[in-house]
């Protein structure tokens, strides 16, 4: 019974999702991989502070359910019928009638197994795709997230970028899937988006970024290099994302 | 090889089990069931196949991602990938920093008194355990004279829960900058296992140890699920600390368990998701449940006086001079089977006698450190009944047994 009910929900948000992307045409930004997707979701939203008409997903929503329900921005009716009941209503009216519809839309999706992405790109369509990082959690050699990730880095139109970390031989990798112009970003010397000169304290970290032809030196109080990469990955992001704005302008 | 004794707490628990009718506020178990978000999400991923296989040693990704967020929330700064670890409950932290960083006959400072378990952990890494009296009269806090004339050219670490256990009492932000001095002054190491910290009443303020980032290269910060989300049986809690000191204590955490129980792991990150209205419901009862243990308290006066806990859930009454004359006088406990250092404890003898005649559990003080001698540890994460019952009972019986005639008419066996 639950499993029909979960099936019907599923359903029934994806069409919801489906008219209301139909209906905006908003520009879609997956943040995807293994981790650090939120942290960079967030510090692309904190980028894109003053440009209007942003939205990301609120929490972590970024699953079959998760991510229709972010696009509608709506909460999980979680374990309740009758809250699952007010959620598709609400998701009718916004997906029919609501006028105002964010212009660019940052979405975490996450898998968990073989065939999600798939589905979940059978919702949207990212014009950018950004990975950080594609680590295992089990020394088994089954390679369900970079079969996942492939499957959505083909799925990037010509017109659109996919932005890697190329620090990461798992997500470089990834490259000879797009059929759109790759950026790199890390410490490698190849990278549009270059990272020189770490440094760590007990103040946390600071760091060198060349990316466009300017060169910024960052501090940050988290620790670790995917921090580092996960920061990175934002700028460049959200330094495409205005280029494309202006373009449409 | 050093011989290692039970933590009282548990032998008072195996006591309890063999004893009809009894009723326990020993063990710091809730008893709330884990809350259904975890559970559901622990089932899915057995039947998704994802616990069934090691995860790697540290821990798997995504609960470390979720743990350094929620640390950062609360202005504590790790690195998930290489400075956090998960671990088979807070003890296993705690024990696998001890073997990294303890040296044959090093010492080790822990208050007193404190969670019975650290002592025989650090002789299990061959460490000696060396005791900080805290100061009842304020507040169970530390005197930082004391504690830096008990520093000697051994002292490898200082070691203590904050919240305390079994004082429920927390260390304030000047204390802990005197700690962390003493510990720069004499290069020593900070364990600090804050599994209590949800558990804070009436606003009282809360400084966690691992917000004083420029010492972050001594302090192990220590957390378990097992309080904060009823989760005691999963056995799942983590450690953080720099990452030079984490890959040494990686490898002990290897040997000793490989890697935490997986499903274990998954029902702590749907905990730190989705679990902190559960955890809120939980301090709120705790709450109300403290004050209950504490009003029943309050009409035992003649017996028990107490420092009102301003966290945890447990309440650490001292015996009144009453008490500790008439049980000095009159308590028997040949039959009780006692131990060569339980004898001479007066709160060995009342936690035995009010196990086998009152049919209540509790934990003797001494259990804690000399210090704690002359009071018993309750816990009131037990149910409202439970904890009606046993204050009832133990009421009865003190003046049944030590009373005055004019107690007598009273009491009411429950």
């Amino acid at each position: 019974m639950k499993k029909i009910f979960k099936f019907i929900v599923e359903r029934y948000l994806k069409f919801l999702t489906k008219i209301i992307i139909h209906r905006h045409n908003p520009l879609v930004v997956a943040v995807a991989g293994s981790t650090n997707k939120t942290f960079i979701k967030d510090q692309i939203l904190a980028e894109l502070k003053n440009e209007k008409g942003v939205r990301g997903n609120p929490r972590s929503f970024n699953t079959e359910i998760g991510l229709p329900l972010a696009v509608l921005f709506l909460p999980s009716g979680f374990c309740s019928l009758f809250k699952w009941v007010d959620v598709l209503l609400a998701g009718t009216y916004i997906s029919f009638f609501q006028r105002n519809f964010p212009r660019i839309l940052i979405l975490e999706m996450g898998i968990q197994k073989k065939g999600d992405m798939k589905y979940l790109l059978s919702i949207v369509s990212p014009l950018l795709v950004v990975i950080s990082d594609l680590s295992r959690n089990f020394s088994d050699n089954k390679s369900l997230m970079d079969d996942e990730m492939a499957h959505l880095v083909f799925s990037v139109p010509k017109k659109g970028k996919v932005i890697l970390n190329i620090d990461h031989d798992r997500v470089k990798a990834l490259e000879k899937y797009s059929k759109a112009p790759v950026i790199f970003y890390g410490k490698n010397k190849e990278s549009a988006g270059k990272i020189k000169n770490i440094e760590e304290n007990s103040d946390g970290q600071t760091f060198d970024l060349e990316l466009d032809g300017k060169k910024d030196h960052i501090k940050t109080e988290l620790f670790g290099l995917h921090n580092i990469h996960s920061l990175v990955a934002a700028k460049v992001v959200s330094a495409e994302i205005k280029k494309i704005m202006r373009s449409k302008k | 090889m050093t011989e290692l004794i039970l933590s009282p707490i548990k032998e008072m628990e195996i006591r309890t089990s063999r004893v009809y009718g009894a009723v326990s506020l020993a063990q710091g178990v809730a008893d709330f069931d884990t809350p259904e978000c975890i559970k559901r999400c622990a089932i899915e991923h057995i039947q998704a196949g994802d616990a069934s296989k090691y995860s790697l040693s540290p821990g798997i990704m995504e609960l470390r991602e979720a743990i350094e967020v929620d640390l950062a929330k609360r202005g504590i700064h790790y690195d998930f990938e290489n400075e956090i670890i998960i671990t088979a409950g807070a003890i296993e932290a705690v024990t696998a920093t001890l073997l990294t960083i303890v040296e044959d006959g090093d010492e080790v400072l822990i208050p007193d008194p404190t969670y019975t378990s650290y002592q025989e952990a650090i002789k299990n890494a061959k460490g000696i355990p060396k005791f900080i009296p805290l100061c009842e009269d304020k507040k169970w806090s530390f005197d930082e004279n004391k504690l830096e004339k008990l520093v000697t050219k051994k002292t490898k670490a200082i070691l203590f829960c904050n919240p305390n256990n079994p004082t429920g009492t927390i260390y304030s932000k000047d204390q802990l900058i005197k700690i962390l001095e003493i510990a720069e002054k004499h290069n020593i190491y900070i364990l600090v296992d804050e599994v209590y910290r949800d558990f804070i009443y009436n606003n009282q303020d809360f400084y966690s140890i691992g917000r004083f980032y420029k010492f972050r290269k001594r302090i192990i910060y220590i957390f378990s699920f097992s309080k904060s989300y009823s989760m005691t049986g999963w056995r799942v809690g983590f450690l953080a600390t720099d990452k030079t000191l984490a890959e040494r204590i990686l490898a002990r955490h290897d040997v000793l368990i490989t890697c935490a129980p997986v499903v274990s792991q998954w029902g702590a990150l749907a905990a730190i998701e989705m679990a902190s209205e559960d955890r809120q419901y939980f301090k709120e009862k705790f709450k109300d449940r403290r004050d209950l243990i504490c009003s029943h308290l309050d009409g035992m006066k003649k017996w028990f006086s107490y420092k009102k806990p301003s966290s945890s859930y447990f309440i650490f009454p001292k015996f009144s001079k009453k008490l500790i004359k008439v049980l000095e006088e009159k308590s028997e406990n040949k039959k009780y089977d006692l131990k060569d250092y339980q004898k001479k404890s007066l709160s060995w003898k009342l936690s035995l006698e009010l196990l086998y005649e009152a049919k209540v559990a509790v934990v003797p003080g001494q259990a804690f450190g000399e210090v704690g001698e002359n009071h018993v540890r309750m816990c009131f994460g037990r149910s409202e009944d439970d904890i009606l019952r046993v204050m009832v009972r133990i009421k009865e019986h003190l003046d049944k047994k030590y009373g005055d005639s004019k107690d007598l008419g009273r009491t009411k066996t429950i």
